[in-house]
């Protein structure tokens, strides 16, 4: 047999052992598809004129464009740096190129790294909302998904993951608070909102300024900014730095060209345990310098493995080769979590094949501005609106047979959301109790975590009624 | 991914969309030829074609490289895309189906091509449903084992979820298992 046919057989195999027997009528499709694929080509006239239409769209709505906003917004000066990275930075790259006055090194401390938190008198009324790409997450997340299968969220015909291939019919679950009596909110707290350092990218810009291309004399421009810098690791197991200085945000990834392209399939006891995860993980954040200061203990996302369980022994278990280590961030002294009730911070992606860390995001300055506002401490009125599924509730139907789901005691923390704002969009965080649903039911496939928003004046995302499936009517 | 294809997907976040050309110059041929086979209309290929892409280029913001290859996501939004077109495609023909255009450059290579489509697909019949999306994954497709794996596995997810919901529903539901019955009997 052709090799090529074999591998193709032997990829097909995996995916579905079944298959194995009816080789003899997969070859023959074999080839009938493929000879019909060698003959296709799509409509050159439709190419050209879909790729005129693309580069000539207009400019994207700046309400989804989060770095556009930042730059609008009013500017704080803060002195600061990734220092590590930076200082990498200009001693690999800007040291060599950059022309030294009698001697001095050039260099740039911006200090990012540092938290800085400046009390104002407020931000408004508040309209909050999820962003739909955190929305996607913990509809990712409730469908037992999780972030390390495959997509790490359920993408949609439009790309934002706001829908499923199949739409969810609205959940049949009922919570019941269980947990034990908890103390009522202090009656004020303090909303945080996440401001950009916009003088960063200016400072970087004017490094690069002094650098002679012989192209272009770089320093006849005016009032430039530089906004993005990748840094690309030439070696084996190599990764790629991209810093993003309109959202003062580094993120690393996989250099694949220079990562083993294998294909293996992992096995759950291939999978090393979270302590051998998180050293891995700690190892390179000490080796590179990232300060983890700003965040707390470290966990492993292991949402994927109640996806396996569901599906084991059916050929259809999903074992990811990238592990989350996620170190919530911590903000005057409370953990931050995203809308699904996840810890939310630095995130570092560990390969477990080669038990090397092959992504690093979340790692971004954070400086923020509190105001103070008026918390629900009536500790009735909030287990009422956790037992009505808090915040971003689904749509309830009149359903005798719903499922009742039993909730624990809350912890308090701040919950990231936005908000919507002259047309742009502030990312906030939101002091919460964040409810754990105790004792899953067989199968259960509603909300992982039961957020209930503490701040009192605010405008609240109107639940959508979810359109129940033909296939389930 | 390669590392131009991380750059342009870099510089389109940063604002600098032209270099979605690099992309879409990347994938087009792919991403038709994906739709076409499952779609097996011209017109209607193209429709949603330029759906995918000008999603694609809408959300390409939103889109985490650490959670996916650029592959795989386009991959995704043309397998819903799909979808879409099946759950709202409408029972009667559309005069776009009878006329030629003046503009169509090889009709006679399209028809051909459309029967031959036909043809694999009645082999394809005599599988599963989703046999027939691995077997076209890999070899219409040309997706890698893992790129299939990824790719399936949000779907396969959902569906399942879909399947479970069925089940209990079934359970609960006498007269349900009754009409099921008769239709399959």
């Amino acid at each position: 047999m052709n090799n090529n046919i074999n591998k193709l057989l032997q990829d097909i195999y995996k995916l579905d052992p079944e298959l194995k027997s009816r080789e003899n009528e997969l070859i023959a499709l074999i080839g009938k598809i493929k000879d019909t694929k060698n003959k296709f080509k799509p409509d050159t006239n439709f190419v050209h004129r879909l790729r005129n239409e693309l580069m000539s769209a207009p400019e994207r709505d700046k309400k989804e464009n989060f770095i556009n906003n930042y730059i609008n917004m009013k500017k704080y000066i803060f002195g600061g740096a990734v220092a590590f990275v930076c200082l990498l930075l200009f001693a690999v790259v800007y040291y060599p190129l950059v022309s030294k006055n009698n001697g001095d090194q050039a260099s740039l401390n911006l200090d990012l790294g540092k938290m800085n938190i400046e009390s104002v008198d407020n931000f408004g009324l508040l309209s909050l909302s999820r962003a739909s790409s955190d929305s996607n997450i913990e509809l990712s997340k409730a469908m037992g998904l999780g972030e390390s299968a495959g997509l790490g969220s359920a993408v949609s015909s439009d790309g934002s993951a706001d829908s499923f291939l199949v739409m969810p019919a609205p959940a049949p679950y009922s919570y019941v608070y269980m947990g034990d009596d908890f103390e009522k909110p202090n009656e004020k707290g303090n909303v945080y909102k996440r401001v950009i350092p916009a003088d960063v990218s200016k400072q970087f810009a004017s490094f690069i300024k002094n650098i002679n291309l012989g192209l272009v004399d770089l320093k006849n421009f005016n009032n430039v900014g530089l906004q993005n810098l990748t840094l690309v690791e030439d070696n084996d197991f190599g990764l790629i730095i991209n810093i993003n200085l309109n959202s003062a945000e580094v993120s690393i990834y996989q250099n694949w060209d220079k990562w083993p392209k294998t294909e293996t399939n992992l096995s759950i006891t291939d999978i090393p345990k979270d302590d051998v995860v998180i050293a891995i993980a700690n190892n390179f954040l000490s080796k590179y310098g990232i300060d983890n200061g700003n965040y707390g203990s470290p966990v492993v996302n292991n949402q994927w493995r109640e996806y396996y369980i569901m599906n084991d022994g059916q050929g259809q278990s999903y074992v990811p080769d990238t592990m989350q280590v996620v170190y919530p961030l911590l903000v005057e002294g409370l953990s931050v979590y995203d809308q699904g009730g996840q810890p939310v911070g630095l995130n570092v992606l560990v390969n477990v094949l080669h038990k090397k860390v092959a992504g690093v995001n979340g790692l971004r300055a954070s400086n923020y501005q509190s105001a103070s506002y008026e918390l629900i401490s009536d500790v009735e009125e909030l287990i009422a609106e956790a037992e009505n599924g808090g915040f971003g509730n689904s749509y309830k139907q009149n359903n005798d047979n719903e499922i009742k789901v039993e909730l624990g005691k809350p912890k308090v923390g701040l919950v990231k959301l936005y908000n919507y704002k002259n047309g742009q969009q502030e990312e906030m965080l939101v002091p919460s109790l964040i409810f754990d649903i105790l004792d899953k039911p067989d199968g259960y496939y509603g909300r992982q975590k039961v957020i209930v928003l503490l701040v009192k004046e605010m405008e609240r995302e109107q639940p959508m009624p979810m359109i129940e499936p033909a296939i389930l009517r | 991914m390669e590392a131009s294809e991380i750059q342009a997907i870099l510089n389109c976040q940063s604002g600098n969309l032209k270099d979605f050309g690099i992309l879409y110059d990347k994938y087009i041929e792919k991403i038709y030829s994906f739709v076409f086979f499952r779609v097996n209309h011209k017109e209607s290929t193209q429709d949603i074609v330029s759906d995918v892409f000008f999603k694609a280029l809408n959300k390409i913001n939103r889109f985490d490289m650490n959670k996916a290859s650029f592959s795989t996501w386009l991959y995704s939004i043309a397998r819903n895309s799909v979808i879409d077109y099946y759950r709202g495609k409408k029972s009667d023909i559309s005069i776009d189906d009878l006329t030629v255009k003046a503009e169509d450059s090889d009709v006679e290579s399209e028809i051909d091509c459309r029967l031959k489509l036909d043809e694999i697909k009645k082999y394809l019949d005599e599988f599963s449903p989703l046999q027939q999306e691995i077997i076209t994954m890999r070899i219409w497709d040309e997706l890698s084992y893992k790129e299939i794996k990824q790719v399936m596995n949000m779907s396969e997810g959902a569906l399942k979820m879909t399947v479970a919901r069925i089940l209990k529903k079934i359970r609960k539901d006498p007269k349900l298992v009754n009409s099921l019955l008769c239709f399959f009997l």
